[in-house]
């Protein structure tokens, strides 16, 4: 489908927000030795980019005058409930962040409120994961897939930000952080990998016999009914990658969020401003490309038939027998 | 009661019709408009009922297919519960889905959940639209009853599409589905479309120039 502006900043600022989030709860519990200048400066980070994604997400409603409709469905629609749950942990987190700015010596408060914050942003990356991964239509996101690769994506980019600014504050606030970076960096390109096969594998999945009566063979499309890319009208859909794109987009994806800050790691704290960098980017072309190599089902009234070999072949004398391998 | 169109794909040419005239009586309609904003530059505009053109098989076992494609109006449809807003809704009396202006956010998430591609995005309106099965027709009262019924069955030329209610098992259409096997598409998904489809029945055979000149000679 078409990524947009706005979706790709609210999916991923909210993870960088929950992700450094995630990193002062480990700090608060004792897991890096770090100074309260740091964890305080973290959590600013986390409140600026929650903040910055939640506005993002205001410019995907085009019709702002029913916004005060958009709790209506929390039984049964993940938009309401990533509302709900988004606003809740931007709230909780602001309150957390002006309990330290104006009242700072009621730390069992501020705590307090941290972790529930903590809490709630796991939350709310979990509905919005859940938003993409239970939509059957959308062949490529259905899938549990989904909701392990956005943690995993907001756990790598809150690393490297809170990476990053534990160098820029500079201190004792750096020990161990390289490390998990790149333990994350790891983690997230195996799961990228694993999407990439399940993605081949939904677009193999559309189903020309189901999607149009032509049992058994093989279509050409000679007119889509007056649609044509860039579907304007229809933006669930969008144009098929070329394979090259598809491939150095992947590569990109790669190199980006796993070889650099593995690379970044080896240099220890020196590393990690640009191997924050890295990490972002990776994170983000990844993000694109969850959006735009995804497979709709609608795609079988866009585009041919792919020619998908049959994985029976005869050969004369020999009973049926199923190939080793399919190409998809 | 569950509203529906059977579509005959033996007797729909692709002559568009039903595209156009829906496109007619939509732009005009309670639900438009169903707008073309720059036609000249962008052919493609706004349209709830799509014929698309199919070319099956292979080499010499070639034929062409047309699928009128338009709102499958599901039992289960994927678009309702996603909508945040409760702006898509499916109504109790007809089971006709349809979306409220007043309430649409223009999100876009019910295009998404749709399994069929259907929906439309009105980027000027901010809104996402859709076929209605011409329900400001079916419903109107001051037009005699046989225009009570969706633009794009009036005017199909060879009666391929048929509208009736699917529960009544008396109707036309349930007849159809039932002794033509009726199917629906991307069952697999689980949407349960009310809209069905006629399947095709074996091409004839081959003619060959003799036969041609023979019939030719019988009628002149």
């Amino acid at each position: 489908m078409r990524p947009t502006g706005p979706l790709l900043t609210l999916t991923l600022l909210q993870g960088v927000s929950w992700g450094v989030m995630a990193v002062v709860t480990a700090a608060i519990f004792g897991a890096w030795p770090v100074s309260m200048a740091t964890v305080h400066a973290w959590e600013w980070l986390a409140w600026g980019t929650g903040a910055l994604g939640g506005s993002a997400s205001v410019f995907h409603m085009h019709r702002l005058a029913a916004a005060r409709h958009v709790l209506r469905r929390l039984r049964s629609s993940w938009l309401s409930r990533e509302a709900l749950s988004t606003g809740g942990y931007m709230a909780v987190l602001s309150v957390a962040v002006a309990l330290r700015v104006l009242w700072p010596q009621a730390r069992g408060l501020w705590e307090a409120a941290t972790l529930l914050a903590a809490g709630l942003g796991a939350v709310a990356v979990y509905i919005t994961a859940m938003l993409y991964a239970t939509i059957p239509a959308m062949r490529s996101w259905h899938s549990p897939l989904t909701v392990v690769v956005f943690f995993a994506a907001a756990l790598l980019s809150g690393l490297a930000g809170a990476g990053a600014v534990a160098a820029w504050t500079g201190g004792p606030g750096r020990g161990g952080l390289p490390g998990v970076e790149a333990a994350a960096a790891l983690v997230f390109g195996a799961l990228v990998a694993l999407q990439i096969r399940a993605f081949r594998l939904a677009a193999a999945g559309v189903l020309a016999a189901t999607g149009t009566g032509l049992a058994g063979r093989p279509y050409r499309l000679q007119d889509a009914g007056g649609s044509r890319p860039p579907y304007r009208t229809q933006t669930q859909i969008w144009p098929v990658l070329p394979a090259a794109v598809r491939t150095s987009g992947y590569a990109a994806v790669l190199v980006l969020a796993v070889v650099g800050p593995c690379l970044a790691a080896l240099q220890g704290t020196a590393g990690l401003v640009w191997g924050a960098g890295s990490a972002w980017l990776g994170v983000a072309l990844s993000r694109g490309m969850f959006f735009a190599d995804a497979t709709h089902s609608s795609r079988v009234w866009f585009a041919d038939q792919p020619k998908i070999p049959s994985p029976v072949r005869r050969e004369p004398g020999r009973p049926y027998r199923r190939r080793t391998s399919i190409k998809l | 009661m569950q509203l529906t169109i059977i579509t005959d794909l033996n007797k729909c040419v692709g002559c568009k019709s039903c595209q156009v005239s829906c496109k007619e009586h939509n732009t005009s309609g309670d639900f438009g408009p169903v707008p073309d904003h720059d036609p000249y530059r962008e052919a493609e505009g706004m349209w709830w009922n799509r014929v698309i053109g199919m070319e099956a098989g292979e080499y010499p076992h070639v034929g062409v297919m047309y699928l009128p494609k338009a709102c499958m109006h599901c039992y289960d449809a994927p678009c309702v519960p996603v909508c945040p807003t409760g702006a898509s809704y499916k109504r109790d009396d007809n089971g006709v889905v349809l979306v409220d202006y007043e309430a649409c956010i223009g999100c876009q998430l019910c295009m998404w959940a749709c399994p069929y591609g259907v929906r439309e995005f009105d980027e000027h309106e901010g809104v996402v639209k859709k076929c209605t099965l011409c329900i400001d027709r079916i419903e109107d009262e001051s037009l005699p009853p046989e225009d009570r019924q969706p633009a794009c069955v009036q005017s199909c030329p060879t009666h391929a599409r048929t509208f009736g209610d699917l529960e009544d098992p008396d109707s036309a259409v349930a007849h159809l589905v039932a002794e033509r096997q009726g199917f629906v598409l991307l069952p697999e998904l689980g949407a349960r479309p009310a809209i069905h489809y006629l399947p095709r029945r074996h091409a004839p055979g081959w003619v060959d120039a003799e036969t041609i000149e023979r019939v030719l000679g019988e009628g002149s």
